[in-house]
C-alpha cells in the first residue's frame, strides 16, 4: 500500500524475534502513535553502532579499549569461560556464578554452513591462553553436533597438548527445580555423567 | 493396545472421514486407488509420525489445502484412554497427547506402536541394503527413544563431516573433531542394532517355521562392515579411513553402511529363495517384529496389513494368523473380501473416493 511503510516493515522482520505482526505494529507505533520516539531511537542507534566494537580479546561487545568484565581486576583472567554467542554470555552474568572471564566465539564449526576455524574468534583465545597465564578453560557451548566438535577442537587442535591448562565442558543435566520422573533418558545419562561428590 | 477412533481430515484423497473402529477386525475393501493404503498410512503415523511410504510431509497434506489434521483415539492395555491430535502442514508437524503438545519426538516414540505390513516388504530380501538399514532403524527407533536420539545425531554428525571432506584444503584440521563427535552415537547404533538383530533373529525363526512348517531354517544376521568393540575403536576406524573418505568426498566407514542378511538354510534368500520363500521370511520379519515391540514395551501393537493377505499362499497364511493370535488389533485392506479367520470376525469398511462406510451402518 505504502511503499516506504512496507520498506520499514520488511526490514523489522527481519531482525530477531520478530515476525510480520510485531514488525507491523513497531513500524506502525515509531512512525504514526509515536513519532516523537523515533529520532531518539535512531540517535541512540547511530550512537552504539559507532561507539561499540567487539574487545579485541574477548570478543564481547564494549564501548572502551577491552571488555568491561575483562577490565574488572575483580575478575580472574586465568579463568576463562567460552561461550557461543554474546546472549549466552549475558545468560552467565545475569546468574552472577561465574567469577573469570569470557571468551564470545561467535558461532561454532558447521561445515554445512560454511563455517570453519577462520571464521570464529580463535586466534584470540590462544593468544591470551598464553599472555594470560590461563590456567583453566570452561567450555559453555551447547549440547549439539557442532558444540560438541567445536570444543573437541579446541581441546585437541587449537590448544592441544598444553601442560598446566585444565578443561572442562558444562554440565548437562536435570533442570534445578526439575525432578528425576519426568526426565528423558539423554537426560538423565548427562545429569549421571555429570554428577559430583555430596 | 487398540486404535478406538480415528478421524482423518484433509489427508490425502480423504476430504473428512471419522471411524468408529471399536473391535478387533477391521477390514477395508475397495478398488485401487480409493484410499485404503491412506487410512492404513494414517494410522500408522501414530507411531513415530512417520509414512511407509513416503518421507516429505507436503504429500500426505490433500491437494489444495493448507493443512491435514489427524485424530486418534487410544485405549491402552495399562487401562488408560489417550487421545493424539496430529497437525500435518508443509512447515512441519504438531503433535498433542491429552491435550498437551509434544515438542520433542524422542520423548513420544514408543508409546503407540503399530506394525505395518505391505505388499513392497518383500524389497528388503530382494532390494539393496538402504530398505534393510530403514527396516532396522524404523523397527528400533520407533519402540526405543535412546535409539531414534543416537540415530537422528548420528545423521547430523555424519551431514557435518561429509560435507566437510568435499572440502579437503579444510578437513585436515577439523577431521578429528567431528570424528570424536561422530564416533560416541556410531558405537550407540551399532551396539543396538547387533543385540536386536540377535534378538529379532531368534523370533524370526521360530515365526518362520510356523508359517513354513518347518521345512528350511531360516535367519538373520547383521552384516556392518566393521566389528568396533567400543566408541574408541570405532574412532580409531574412522581415522584410518581420512586418506579414503578425502578421496571419495564421503564417509566410507559405519552404521550409515551396515547390511542385514536374510538366510535360508545358510544361503542367501536373495539369490536362493523362492518368492514364495521370500514373502515368508518377510512376513516372518514383521511377525518377529511384534514380538519384540511387544517385549520392548510391554503392550500389544496394532497390526497394519496393505493388501498382503492375499499374497501368502493358504498354508503360510493360516500359519500367519496363528502366529498372530486373536488379541491383536488388525487394520488390514485389499480389493478382495478378507479370509475366514478362526477367532477373528472382520467388520467390513467400503472404501470408495475416500469415503469409508462401515457395515452395519
Amino acid at each position: 500500500m505504502n511503499e516506504s511503510l512496507d520498506r520499514v516493515q520488511e526490514l523489522l522482520k527481519k531482525l530477531p524475534g520478530l515476525g510480520y505482526r510485531s514488525a507491523e505494529r513497531i513500524a506502525l507505533h515509531l512512525l504514526v502513535e509515536k513519532p516523537e520516539r523515533l529520532e531518539p531511537l535512531l540517535t541512540a542507534l547511530q550512537d552504539a553502532a559507532t561507539t561499540l566494537h567487539r574487545c579485541p580479546v574477548t570478543g564481547n561487545i564494549t564501548e572502551g579499549e577491552y571488555c568491561p568484565i575483562y577490565d574488572n581486576p575483580a575478575r580472574r583472567r586465568e579463568l576463562v569461560c567460552v561461550v557461543e554467542t554474546v546472549p549466552d554470555l549475558l545468560a552467565f552474568e545475569r546468574a552472577g556464578v561465574f567469577q573469570g572471564t569470557y571468551h564470545v566465539l561467535h558461532g561454532k564449526l558447521s561445515p554445512l554452513h560454511n563455517v570453519g576455524p577462520e571464521d570464529l574468534n580463535l586466534t584470540a583465545l590462544k593468544e591470551r591462553v598464553e599472555r594470560d597465564g590461563v590456567t583453566e578453560i570452561i567450555l559453555a557451548l551447547g549440547n549439539d553436533v557442532e558444540g560438541e566438535s567445536t570444543c573437541h577442537y579446541i581441546q585437541d587442535v587449537l590448544l592441544g597438548g598444553r601442560e598446566g591448562l585444565e578443561m572442562s565442558r558444562i554440565g548437562f543435566g536435570l533442570p534445578s527445580g526439575g525432578g528425576v520422573t519426568f526426565a528423558d533418558s539423554a537426560t538423565l545419562r548427562s545429569a549421571i555423567e555429570a554428577r559430583r561428590k555430596f | 493396545m487398540r486404535l478406538t477412533r480415528l478421524n482423518l481430515e484433509h489427508f490425502r484423497n480423504v476430504t473428512s472421514a471419522s471411524l468408529d473402529l471399536e473391535g478387533m477386525s477391521h477390514f477395508f475393501l475397495g478398488l485401487n486407488g480409493q484410499g485404503k493404503t491412506n487410512l492404513l498410512e494414517a494410522a500408522g503415523l501414530i507411531s513415530a509420525l512417520r509414512s511407509f511410504r513416503i518421507r516429505e510431509t507436503s504429500a500426505l497434506i490433500q491437494h489444495d489445502c493448507e493443512r491435514a489434521g489427524l485424530f486418534y483415539q487410544v485405549e491402552h492395555e495399562r487401562g488408560n484412554e489417550s487421545e493424539v491430535t496430529l497437525y500435518l502442514s508443509p512447515k512441519g508437524k504438531r503433535l498433542q497427547v491429552d491435550g498437551e503438545s509434544v515438542s520433542r519426538l524422542g520423548d513420544y516414540v514408543g508409546r503407540f506402536p503399530t506394525v505395518t505390513l505391505c505388499v513392497d516388504d518383500i524389497q528388503m530380501v530382494r532390494g539393496g541394503p538402504a530398505l534393510r538399514r530403514q527396516f532396522l532403524d524404523g523397527a528400533i527407533a520407533s519402540v526405543d527413544p535412546d535409539y531414534y536420539r543416537a540415530l537422528m545425531r548420528y545423521q547430523q554428525a555424519l551431514q557435518q563431516r561429509n560435507r566437510l571432506l568435499k572440502d579437503p584444503s579444510r578437513a585436515r584440521a577439523q577431521l578429528d573433531s567431528f570424528d570424536k563427535t561422530l564416533a560416541a552415537p556410531a558405537w550407540e547404533l551399532h551396539r543396538s542394532r547387533a543385540e536386536q538383530v540377535r534378538l529379532l533373529n531368534a523370533h524370526l525363526q521360530t515365526a518362520y517355521a510356523t508359517i513354513s512348517e518347518g521345512k528350511e531354517q531360516a535367519a538373520l544376521v547383521y552384516q556392518p562392515r566393521h566389528e568396533p568393540d567400543s566408541a574408541e575403536a570405532f574412532l580409531a576406524i574412522l581415522r584410518e579411513r581420512h586418506d579414503r573418505d578425502l578421496r571419495q568426498g564421503a564417509t566410507s566407514v559405519g552404521p550409515h553402511r551396515d547390511d542385514l542378511g536374510f538366510l535360508l538354510d545358510g544361503r542367501p534368500a536373495q539369490s536362493y529363495g523362492s518368492e514364495g520363500q521370500q514373502r515368508g521370511l518377510v512376513t516372518a520379519l514383521r511377525l518377529a517384529q511384534i514380538t519384540r515391540v511387544r517385549e520392548i514395551t510391554g503392550c500389544a501393537p496394532i497390526i497394519l496389513a496393505d493388501d498382503v493377505l492375499g499374497e501368502l499362499d493358504a498354508a503360510r497364511e493360516r500359519g500367519f494368523w496363528q502366529a498372530i493370535g486373536p488379541d491383536l488389533q488388525v487394520l488390514a485392506s485389499g480389493t478382495a473380501p478378507p479370509p475366514e479367520v478362526p477367532g477373528r470376525s472382520w467388520r467390513i469398511w467400503q472404501v470408495e473416493s475416500g469415503a469409508f462406510t462401515g457395515s452395519g451402518e
